[in-house]
């Protein structure tokens, strides 16, 4: 999985589209699929009651499982649901775009993603850092900041900061503001003085940058293993966790997996937009 | 030769005005010293305390929380007038934009 990228992609992504798009909506599209499944993939304990997945990996981005929220069909039908409900296309566009870029990005670990469930329950990925969450949130972090996905966040980051305008008080009230309607909600539910819905919209890079420095120093400085658990840059690195790898069903089966998956996705995404989202879409505003 | 407007030369008016430029940028300079100082807290916190305050709720609030908490004082500190200063709307602005929202 990716760790600070899903942050930083918020802020690029809205800064390239050219639609009337919401920012709260990228981001929240963004941190969506894991939203409700981070918490059982590495174990989450309140008195005595504790909730873990078994096979986290098999949770987290299988089926059956949670996996179907790193599918593009969950982002459609997540979002036209935020659509019914507040009846903004800006939101719907940011969520649809957010949670898409989720899913492709988390495609680069050994794991992969069903993007095109539930057509196929065929994965997806590059491999080019090893999916380790099964090692806990330490284990996943020492993993994922010895490898490339350390630098894969560290690029995100500087796409961010090349694009730096679109963190400018000019950029916020004379674009992210008059794109969506929350900002003014939020000012006055919480009676917010310009400095901090300012400061609101630039938490999550400075939030993710920090990460990205604060859990490498981490692996690198306190990491208890860290004599064992060294830097290592090579493609599906690091060699020193247990990564998780789907066995290959070879190439003839990808192929027809994934023609099945793209006709019936797009039966399934067209029947939803014209039975329901056309619908939809003209009674927002 | 410079022109009057009432009692105001339209030079002291430019003066003016090139005087608060220039102090609402010391003001925006000092507010990016903040949010480095932040991000560099933020940093050393996370290393010691990692996921307690690096998650997606205390992460993005500590930032909040720290930008409008310390900038006002390190601008009073500095003696530069707060261009943010009275920029929350008061409950009976809320109300109104309530009404019509």
């Amino acid at each position: 999985m990716s760790w600070a990228a899903h942050e930083l992609e918020s802020y690029f992504l809205q800064k390239h589209i050219k639609l009337k798009v919401s920012y709260l909506a990228i981001l929240l599209g963004c941190l969506l699929p894991d939203l409700f499944t981070k918490l059982p993939v590495y174990g989450w304990t309140i008195g005595g009651f504790t909730l873990k997945a078994k096979v986290p990996y098999h949770y987290h981005r299988g089926w059956p499982g949670a996996g179907f929220t790193h599918s593009l069909s969950f982002g459609m039908i997540f979002a036209l649901v935020v659509l019914a409900i507040f009846k903004n296309r800006a939101w719907f566009v940011g969520l649809l775009i957010g949670q898409a870029a989720h899913v492709f990005t988390d495609i680069c670990d050994s794991v992969g993603t069903m993007v095109l469930w539930p057509s196929t329950t065929q994965h997806y990925t590059i491999g080019m850092w090893a999916y380790a969450s099964q090692a806990g949130r330490y284990g996943d972090a020492a993993a994922y900041y010895s490898s490339l996905g350390g630098v894969w966040d560290m690029f995100w980051l500087v796409l961010a900061l090349i694009g730096w305008k679109v963190f400018t008080r000019d950029f916020y009230f004379d674009h992210v503001v008059p794109n969506d309607p929350a900002w003014a909600w939020l000012r006055r539910k919480f009676s917010l003085s310009d400095r901090a819905m300012v400061a609101l919209y630039r938490a999550f890079f400075i939030y993710g940058g920090c990460r990205i420095f604060a859990w490498t120093l981490w692996a690198r400085l306190r990491n208890p293993a860290r004599g064992v658990e060294t830097v290592d840059y090579s493609w599906g690195g690091p060699s020193f966790v247990d990564k998780v790898v789907l066995r290959g069903e070879g190439w003839g089966t990808f192929f027809q997996n994934t023609a099945v998956g793209i006709v019936g996705s797009a039966l399934i995404i067209s029947a939803v937009w014209y039975l329901l989202g056309r619908r939809l879409w003209f009674r927002a505003s | 030769m410079p022109t009057t407007v009432g009692s105001v030369s339209q030079d002291d008016l430019r003066r003016h005005d090139a005087d608060d430029d220039e102090e609402v940028r010391r003001a925006r300079r000092i507010e990016v010293g903040v949010y480095l100082f932040t991000a560099l807290a933020l940093i050393v916190l996370g290393v010691f305390f990692t996921s307690k305050i690096l998650n997606w709720i205390i992460g993005p609030a500590f930032v909040v929380a720290m930008v409008t908490t310390i900038t006002p004082i390190a601008l009073r500190v500095a003696g530069v007038r707060d261009p943010d200063a009275g920029t929350r709307p008061s409950r009976a602005v809320r109300a109104d934009e309530e009404r019509t929202a």
